[in-house]
């Protein structure tokens, strides 16, 4: 049985790295497609994190990044716990894309937490010059809109774990032991009765 | 509020008849009337209400204080009324209950399926468990089965939703106190869910209140319109020449088809996730790696246009609205639920900007004036032969291999056999030398076989033998003389016959005491005779030279027939035809007295 426990939704323009970045994460590998077969698709992956003595089971929901598909959007981060929205370190369109993203979630899916990741962080490193939007501008927005910067690559496998376990401890931290799912077992439970009440 | 109906003691046929005289049962709980006047009539009375508040309304601004009161009172009789349903309860239990029995029944077989794939799981719970969730299932069934009245979909959804929450609540507190494990709950949710909802599935399956149908029939409309949308159009990468990759195409279809027929939303998300993973499957293919969501999403829309699925609304509604959200909507199955729910979005918000055309195209095709030149159906049919071809030559090359297989296997054989006679030819010859004595021995006992043989060639056949013995020829003759005396007696008795009226029955009796008395091994000679007494009644009418030539004639076919039939006895065929001469002189002379006579 598959259960999972938090729903995060990867989020970003074509082409920024969100399957690759789920690859690093979940099987731990970067752009070996032709060398391994046991993985039919990657658009959905779920892995058992321990956290604290915990297990936590994370679902980790890809889109597709096209454009034409973005109004669909809204349908994949429905009852998302997280979203990582991604964007090339190299490209300020996708940069662009991640801002609007960033507004829309925060409209939209007030309960989902957003995550702000830089991908392809290992190109800037070779050549500091590519970056673009300059890294202290993303800085000072994430800054601005309070939500967690991550500098990653998906090819050296940097900072990969970290969004995920930052994701992991955050859901911990604002759900201990699922306290809020028992709230609303509570009410509702209550409400039950109250529709009850006048038939038995 | 409600029409208080004074309590009867005694239901009889016509209580339970709607009131309105539609012939359909109608119950308490709809006063009386059966569900869809019932309807009719609530939709009237809420019309009149609301039309009656606006009165009130008006009216109130006027004297608020009174019609307070008023209001009061309103809700005290509601209040009573309350408890006259209260009152009533009996019989509305029985109804839920006969409802819950009725869908028991009618959903027996699938619910057994249900139980006999969870056997295993039950087997190993306590049975006070089982009885209490058995209890909370039915409770949960009647209580939808009150609340689908009131046809609110979302209140049906949220009671559905609440329970399985309850379920789930109760079920951890018995992993808790380890009672049994996490998948064992997991498992009794599903074992739940599937349960609950296959009996109510006749009711909550785009039920009639809901425009489900209505939804259904227009995106089907739209994916038919939209039956030109190619490969291209989409940018998906499905390899449409690959054997393969078409197969998996076909299957993935299939599984989605197959949604329709499933009955519990877990069911039907098991179909989707076939269907994805099918979609992965020929992905993988098409583009030699694990696909990512890129391409996964396009092809999934490719699917679904292609497939066009039965009641796909109604279906997603289903599952929506009555699936357990908490558990299936943030696993696998719910990822590719969410996408295929995206891919009904794209096609109902298609544009032409979308598939990357020009607006006049676009319009064109979806009018059907203009047909794409590289469709799907196109390119299939040449595809189609294509693959025909190719399974054709493969199959001609896999018989030719086959052939030659057989060949050289019989080649072989035949090897194989010659080696064989020559062994045993040698092992023959070696036997032979080795007791060329005993073989000797053995050759004299065929020699006078063979002797024995040309002595009896020389012999008389046993027919000869017979035709040499006179004996038997003597006792034929002597039976033979029997049936002669019978004959002439018989002909003697029927002399008088012509004389009298020439009845059938007279004639017809005959032949009966004939064969009785001449016995088996002259029934030939029996029917010859028959015949000729019948050709005797009838040259009874003609002149005697007719008879005579009939009657010789049919002396010299009765021959020709003994000779024919008694091969074997060619001793006694032989002395057969002396008889019937006589009986035929007989007859002849008889017919010439009649004929004197007349």
């Amino acid at each position: 049985m598959s259960r999972v426990d938090i729903k995060i939704v990867l989020l970003g323009h074509e082409y920024v790295g969100k399957t690759s970045l789920m690859q690093r994460f979940v099987n731990d590998r970067f752009n070996e497609s032709l060398s391994y077969q046991n993985t039919i698709g990657s658009a959905f992956a779920s892995k058992e994190m321990q956290l604290d003595n915990k297990k936590l089971v994370l679902g980790v929901w890809d889109t597709a990044g096209s454009e034409r598909y973005q109004a669909m959007a809204k349908i994949y981060y429905r009852g998302a716990a997280a979203a990582i929205v991604c964007f090339d370190l190299t490209n300020p369109e996708s940069f662009a894309r991640a801002k609007f993203w960033m507004r829309e979630l925060r409209s939209i899916e007030e309960n989902c937490v957003v995550y702000l990741c830089g991908t392809k962080k290992d190109l800037i490193d070779a050549d500091p010059k590519l970056a673009n939007p300059q890294i202290d501008i993303v800085n000072r927005y994430a800054e601005g809109v309070q939500c967690k910067f991550f500098l990653t690559s998906s090819k050296s496998g940097e900072n990969v774990a970290e969004v995920f376990n930052a994701i992991a401890k955050d859901y911990l931290a604002s759900n201990p032991t699922n306290s809020k799912s028992v709230g609303n077992f509570i009410t509702l439970k209550e409400e039950s009765k109250q529709s009850r009440c006048c038939f038995v | 509020m409600y029409s208080t109906l004074t309590p009867k003691c005694r239901i009889v046929e016509s209580d339970l008849k709607c009131k309105s005289g539609c012939d359909y049962y109608g119950n308490a709980a709809w006063q009386g009337y059966c569900s869809v006047c019932h309807r009719k009539k609530q939709r009237a009375l809420q019309e009149e209400r609301e039309r009656e508040a606006l009165r009130q309304n008006r009216d109130s601004e006027n004297a608020g204080l009174a019609d307070q009161k008023l209001l009061q009172q309103d809700k005290n009789k509601s209040k009573l009324n309350a408890f006259s349903r209260l009152r009533k309860l009996p019989s509305k239990g029985q109804e839920q209950k006969f409802l819950l029995r009725e869908l028991y029944n009618s959903n027996a077989s699938d619910l057994d399926k249900i139980r006999v794939d969870n056997q295993d799981l039950l087997k190993v719970l306590d049975t006070a468990l089982l009885k209490d969730l058995q209890r909370k299932m039915d409770n949960f069934l009647i209580e939808i089965l009150e609340a689908k009245d009131r046809k609110k979909i979302e209140k049906l959804s949220d009671l559905t939703q609440i329970f399985y929450q309850n379920c789930s609540k109760s079920l951890e507190e018995k992993v808790d106190q380890r009672e049994f494990s996490l998948e064992v709950k997991e498992r009794l949710l599903d074992y739940i869910e599937k349960y609950t909802m296959t009996m109510l599935y006749r009711l909550l399956f785009c039920p009639p209140f809901t425009n489900d149908e209505e939804n259904d029939l227009e995106i089907q409309k739209r994916i038919r319109q939209l039956n030109w949308v190619s490969v291209k159009n989409l940018e998906c990468k499905i390899h449409e020449t690959s054997v393969e990759v078409r197969e998996l195409v076909y299957t993935s279809m299939m599984d989605l088809l197959n949604m329709d027929a499933a009955k519990a939303p877990q069911e039907k998300l098991a179909c989707i996730v076939h269907c994805c993973s099918n979609i992965f499957l020929l992905l993988q293919q098409s583009v030699g790696g694990p696909a990512s969501a890129d391409e996964f999403l396009p092809a999934l829309i490719f699917i679904v246009l292609k497939a066009n699925p039965a009641r796909l609304k109604s279906n997603i509604n289903f599952i929506t609205r009555f699936c357990n959200a908490s558990r299936l909507m943030t696993g696998e199955s719910g990822y590719y639920f969410t996408n295929l729910c995206c891919a009904v979005s794209f096609i109902e918000n298609l544009t032409a900007e979308s598939l990357n055309m020009t607006k006049s195209d676009f319009n064109a095709y979806m009018s059907g004036e203009g047909v794409p030149a590289n469709t799907w159906e196109s390119a299939l049919m040449i595809c189609e032969n294509l693959h025909l071809i190719c399974e054709d030559i493969n199959l001609l090359q896999e018989l030719k291999n086959e052939n030659e297989k057989i060949f050289v296997e019989s080649k072989n054989l035949e090897i194989d056999m010659l080696d064989f006679c020559n062994k045993i030819q040698v092992d023959v010859i070696d036997a032979l030398n080795k007791s060329s004595l005993k073989f000797s021995t053995n050759q004299k006992v065929s020699l006078q076989l063979d002797g024995d043989v040309g002595t009896s060639l020389r012999m008389p056949s046993p027919v000869a033998r017979k035709m040499d013995n006179e004996l038997p020829e003597n006792h034929v003759q002597q039976d033979m003389t029997e049936p002669n005396n019978f004959n002439s007696t018989l002909l003697q008795e029927k002399s008088p016959c012509p004389k009298l009226s020439l009845s059938d029955n007279n004639f017809s009796t005959k032949p009966q005491i004939h064969s009785d008395s001449g016995g088996l091994k002259h029934d030939d000679f029996d029917d010859a005779s028959n015949d000729l007494m019948e050709s005797n009644s009838s040259c009874n009418s003609l002149n005697s030279s007719e008879c005579t030539n009939k009657n010789l004639s049919f002396s010299s076919i009765r021959m020709n027939m003994i000779s024919e039939d008694y091969h074997g006895f060619s001793v006694q065929g032989s002395s057969i035809p002396t008889i019937p001469c006589n009986t035929g002189d007989f007859a002849f002379n008889l017919n010439v007295e009649d004929n004197s006579n007349k």
